[in-house]
């Protein structure tokens, strides 16, 4: 019997669901049914993989053929959707965004893998967004590379799903097109941040929730970015340490460092652990990340780390 | 007389309309207030209080706890070359001076200049970006491009700002 795909089955739920539903749209004026289930990565890798010292495009191959390829994650005909910090109307080398060439080399990556489609995108803040996906190089770099980009910026780009491991978040919403992806790659930028300490995998989920200011607003962003991570769990987080933001984040500007690293794993709590220790932290000095280890997202001490 | 009404109505909502501009947005420089840059569409941003946020999201707080009342950001354009004005409404010209001395702070300058009744520095890496205080407000002006000229125009940015902010 063929395996059932995570799209099929969204597609079956989703039918179901939308006979089952009366009533309309939920509060937040998603379309479809309310209580989408969690997103779950489908293969789990041991360790972190670190490359460095090749610039931002061969230290993504290296650290990820490291891992065995993206042949592990990426199969022939899948959906894939590639979400980096393109938040902030920066060019590449102020360190606010996801370097471009990390981004592009996903997509060849994923290409190469078989994927039919490769979207990159993100919910910008700046705008107007098409001018923030210009000048950040990243629509330049992705088409050149074959995918596709797009900015989430209407409420219809969303749907809500449950977090039923959620301590403050019960519910929220996350982009249509993650739900519906067969694999979801997370592409932060290592840069700090007033609010959180550091941004890193995990709080760059954030930017896949349409409402960023209830959570802001809530009792604690930090359990939020945790709980959000239990429900949003990418198959594969790829942090650009190529060069780190040390002061004034998110956007800056401020002063920055060239690391000159890619640092890729399937556990996001590892790879922010890893993260933090690039701005002298430890990991547990960054409350979201230590939040998120106590709720068993991942391991704040990675077993193995292959330098490559 | 309807004629006459259809008038006084248009004329009055445009008043009303010119009114509801916060006067911190009045701040930021039209087209061509700076030579060959034009306003980017779409890419005014007004917020107050909490909705900072959508100028800084989650780095809004330092702005509130600094005395950032509100604040106008618009980004300006001439061919490739992209500038970023924002400005800010303090809660007093103490707060604007002690958020400047903050960034001064931040940036490890050591110390800040005068000019046109602003007070303000630069800083070169990784982008030109000018810190300005004058009376209430704090101001930010970012260049994307090569340093001198950068330089340049964000000084001239500086300046038609303070001119706006003598005329209120």
């Amino acid at each position: 019997m063929k395996p059932v795909s995570r799209r099929e089955f969204l597609e079956a739920v989703a039918g179901l669901g939308a006979a089952l539903f009366i009533g309309g749209c939920s509060k937040n004026g998603q379309a479809g049914p309310k209580g989408s289930v969690p997103r779950m990565p489908k293969v789990s890798v041991d360790g972190l993989f670190v490359a460095s010292g090749r610039g931002p495009a061969k230290n993504t191959r290296a650290a990820i053929e490291a891992m065995g390829g993206m042949g592990k994650f990426v199969k022939k005909g899948d959906f894939v959707v590639i979400k980096p910090n393109i938040a902030w109307n920066r060019p590449p080398d102020a360190a606010a965004t996801t370097n471009p060439e990390v981004v592009s080399e996903l997509v060849r990556l994923c290409k190469s893998a078989g994927a039919s489609k490769v979207l990159v995108l993100d919910h910008v803040i700046d705008r107007p967004a098409e001018v923030v996906l210009g000048f950040t190089g990243i629509k330049d770099a992705v088409e050149k590379a074959g995918g596709e980009v797009k900015a989430a910026q209407q409420e219809s780009d969303y749907r809500t799903i449950e977090i039923p491991k959620g301590k403050l978040l019960k519910s929220d919403t996350l982009v249509r097109d993650i739900l519906e992806a067969d694999v979801f790659i997370n592409v932060p930028i290592a840069k700090t941040h007033s609010a959180t300490r550091l941004t890193l995998g995990l709080k760059n989920l954030m930017g896949c929730n349409w409402d960023r200011q209830s959570w802001h607003q809530s009792a604690s962003l930090e359990q939020c970015i945790a709980d959000y991570a239990t429900a949003v769990r990418a198959d594969l987080t790829v942090l650009d340490a190529t060069r780190i933001l040390l002061t004034n984040g998110p956007k800056g500007p401020g002063r920055t460092k060239d690391v000159d690293k890619v640092i890729v794993g399937t556990d996001p709590v590892a790879v922010d652990a890893y993260g933090a220790a690039l701005f002298g932290l430890q990991p547990k000095e960054v409350s979201h990340i230590l939040i998120a280890a106590q709720m068993g997202l991942g391991s704040l001490n990675p077993s193995v780390v292959k330098t490559v | 007389m309807k004629r006459l009404l259809f008038v006084v109505l248009l004329i009055g909502t445009g008043v009303l309309s010119a009114a509801e501009i916060p006067p911190v947005q009045k701040l930021l420089p039209a087209a061509n207030a700076v030579k060959g840059f034009k306003l980017v569409p779409g890419s005014l941003i007004y917020a107050k209080g909490d909705d900072l946020s959508k100028i800084y999201d989650g780095g809004y707080e330092l702005y509130t706890k600094n005395g950032v009342i509100d604040a106008a950001r618009q980004m300006y354009q001439r061919e490739k070359d992209y500038v970023e004005v924002t400005m800010h409404t303090m809660k007093s010209d103490k707060a604007a001076a002690d958020f400047l001395s903050y960034w001064l702070k931040e940036n490890k300058v050591k110390s800040a200049s005068k000019s046109s009744g602003t007070t303000f520095f630069v800083v070169t890496k990784p982008n030109v970006t000018l810190y300005f205080v004058k009376r209430r407000y704090f101001g930010t002006v970012a260049a994307f491009y090569a340093e001198e000229r950068a330089k340049k125009d964000v000084a001239s940015f500086r300046d038609a700002i303070s001119k706006l902010i003598v005329s209120r």
